[in-house]
Order: structure tokens, then C-alpha cells, then sequence
């Protein structure tokens, strides 16, 4: 019965993503912020319970939520806000984020893709492995031309980022990184748009400079990794 | 609600990206194409205190707008079971080495150029203070 409805009724479908989310934002603010509680963790999850429980198709779903999906889009071009608010701090420290940028690039596909390697993966899942720090859109337009498989792309890329969004205060914590710049940077360089959430739960600067390192990230390894690519295989 | 006044700005500059990338076909996402030329428009046209606030609000709700794409996970059990080790490896442990090496990349960097400064300005200081 419910199946029939939340199949006929896409609506129903956005109707209920709103309301997971809702219940996973309050969760997560009731838990004391408590990082595995993160909304895009439980709201995920909770997604796919629901659908699972259902038997509704994953292509039926992402049709009837495509609005939700459009304004991540919205929301990225947004970022470009708070990053000409800080554009003074940006530019006065444009030497060491280049660099930090440049290896960077080189290091996070590299150690990834090592690694699976080692452990035996094939081809298809080392090559989707590679753009694993850049945003959704720019890792499957990447993928798409050294031959990953574009779906798996999305979801490695949004776990690495929820990974980075779980650890990264642990971490800072950890290795004692003081400097807003250099948390904000990293987890944008790391953890894309998914960190980039994460870091303006930090502070405004942190965010902003994780939405810098986000965009730089994206266009730098977009060029680079073709190469480092066919270098590798 | 004052905020999504500057909804239909973001919109508009998200399908101009769109455009342009379709137009000229460019490996970069549309949107980021459009992020960076309302990075440039903001040069002409300063932001204001709603347009932050705006922009805030949007921002603040990434992760509603991540759901759609991240629930495509249920789609990749099969992989999972073949390199499932390779995959958590290399998402779980590597994400965090790397993480761990951008941040300490980072604040190295931007503490050796905090030094770079100290010491260029140092003669021209000692230079001035004879006069």
C-alpha cells in the first residue's frame, strides 16, 4: 500500500527526505552536536531504511528529490559569498595555500589509489577511487574521462567526506592545528562540499576557507589527474 | 524569509555555469563555473548584509542537499563484497592520513611564511631606526 503511494506520489518522496532530514538535524542538536550523529549520516541512512523497507527503486527516488539535488548546485554557487568576504585574508596567504594546494593534489589520489592497489582492488574501483576528494560534479566529470565508474565515484566521494567531517575536530585536536586557515583549508582540500558543511559549523572563516580549498581542489586535480593517470596505469 | 530575496541570484548564476559549460563543453561542473563568476561579480557589485546572510542560510543546510546523491550508496553493495577491504582502506584510512597531512601542510606553511615576513620586515626596521 505505502509502496503504491510513495511510487505514484513522488511528492511524497521529497515530503519524507524533508522530514528525515528535520528529524536528523534535531537529533543531531538534542545529541549535543555529537559527531556521529552528523544529519547527512542519519539522514542518509535513514533514507535508504525507508526505501529498502519499501522496495523503491534508488533512480525513482533521485528523479521524485531532483529539486533537493538541484540546489546543491544553488548552494555551491552560494559559497562564492563568504569567500569574497574573506578575499583580504585569501589573498594575503596566496603562497603557502598554492603550495599546500599543488601537493595536495598529488598526495590524496596517490595515497588512495596506493592503497587499494596493495590490497588487490581492480582497475575499474582504483581508477574510481582517484577523485575522491573533489566534489560530486567534478568527480564524475573526471571519472567519466579515465574510465571509473561514475555512480561509485558519488558514493566514495561523499563517504570520504563524511569521514572528514566525523574526524576533523578529533583531528585538529590530535595534532594540535590552532590555525583556522589551515583547519578550514584542509578539510575543504580533503573533504570537499561535505567538509565544507562541516567546517561552517566551525566558524564562518573556517567554512570560507574550506569552500576555497573545495573549488581549488575540484579545478586542480580536474586537470591534473588525467595525467597522473595515465602515468600510473 | 528576507533571505530568499537572493535566492533567484544564485539560480540564475548556477544556470548561467550550467550554460557555459554546455556551451564551451567544459570539464568543470557548472556550478563551480558559476560560484566563480559571482566570485567575480561580487568585485562589482559589493555583497551585503542580507546576501551573506543569504548565502549563510543556504550553506548551513549542505547537507539536506547531499542526501539525494549519498543515498546512490544503497546501489554499490556488490562492490562492497568483491574489494570491500580495498574500498574501507582507502576511504577510511587514507582520508584521514591525508586530512591529517593537509592540515599540518597547511599550518607549517602558513607559520614559515609568517616568519618569511618577520624577517624581511626585520631590516627595513632596523634600517628606519637610526633616522
Amino acid at each position: 500500500m505505502i509502496n503504491v503511494l510513495l511510487t505514484d506520489y513522488p511528492v511524497l518522496l521529497l515530503v519524507l527526505t524533508l522530514v528525515i532530514y528535520g528529524i536528523s538535524l534535531t537529533i543531531y542538536q538534542k545529541s549535543n552536536r555529537n559527531v556521529l550523529l552528523l544529519p547527512i549520516v542519519s539522514g542518509i541512512f535513514l533514507v535508504i531504511s525507508v526505501l529498502v523497507m519499501f522496495d523503491i527503486e534508488y533512480s525513482h527516488y533521485f528523479q521524485s528529490v531532483n529539486i533537493i539535488h538541484f540546489l546543491l548546485g544553488t548552494a555551491t554557487v552560494a559559497l562564492a559569498v563568504p569567500l569574497r568576504n574573506n578575499i583580504h585574508l585569501i589573498r594575503a596567504h596566496a603562497v603557502p595555500l598554492s603550495v599546500s594546494l599543488f601537493i595536495m593534489a598529488f598526495i590524496t589520489p596517490g595515497l588512495a589509489v596506493l592503497s587499494a592497489w596493495l590490497l588487490g582492488a581492480e582497475q575499474g574501483v582504483l581508477l574510481s577511487l582517484a577523485p575522491k576528494s573533489i566534489s560530486t560534479p567534478f568527480a564524475i566529470a573526471v571519472s567519466e574521462s579515465i574510465g571509473g565508474y561514475p555512480p561509485l565515484v558519488a558514493s566514495i566521494v561523499i563517504v570520504t567526506g563524511i569521514v572528514v567531517a566525523i574526524v576533523a575536530t578529533t583531528v585538529f585536536k590530535l595534532f594540535a592545528i590552532h590555525n583556522p586557515i589551515a583547519q578550514g583549508y584542509s578539510m575543504g582540500l580533503i573533504g570537499h562540499g561535505v567538509g565544507t558543511a562541516a567546517a561552517f559549523e566551525i566558524s564562518m572563516e573556517v567554512g570560507a576557507f574550506s569552500a576555497l580549498a573545495m573549488g581549488l581542489m575540484g579545478l586542480s586535480t580536474s586537470i591534473c589527474l588525467p595525467y597522473l593517470m595515465a602515468w600510473l596505469f | 524569509m528576507k533571505f530568499l530575496v537572493y535566492l533567484p541570484l544564485f539560480i540564475a548564476f548556477q544556470l548561467l555555469g550550467e550554460f557555459i559549460k554546455g556551451f564551451f563543453s567544459l570539464p568543470v561542473p557548472g556550478a563551480t563555473i558559476g560560484m566563480f563568476l559571482l566570485f567575480l561579480f561580487l568585485f562589482i557589485v559589493p555583497e551585503n548584509k542580507t546576501m551573506l546572510v543569504s548565502a549563510q542560510k543556504l550553506i548551513l543546510h549542505l547537507p539536506l542537499f547531499f542526501i539525494p546523491a549519498g543515498v546512490g550508496i544503497m546501489t554499490y553493495t556488490e562492490v562492497l563484497k568483491t574489494d570491500g577491504l580495498a574500498l574501507f582502506v582507502a576511504v577510511f584510512v587514507t582520508t584521514i592520513i591525508s586530512l591529517v597531512l593537509a592540515a599540518k601542510l597547511t599550518s607549517h606553511l602558513l607559520r614559515s611564511e609568517a616568519f618569511a615576513i618577520e624577517v624581511s620586515d626585520s631590516p627595513v626596521n632596523d634600517s628606519e631606526l637610526p633616522k
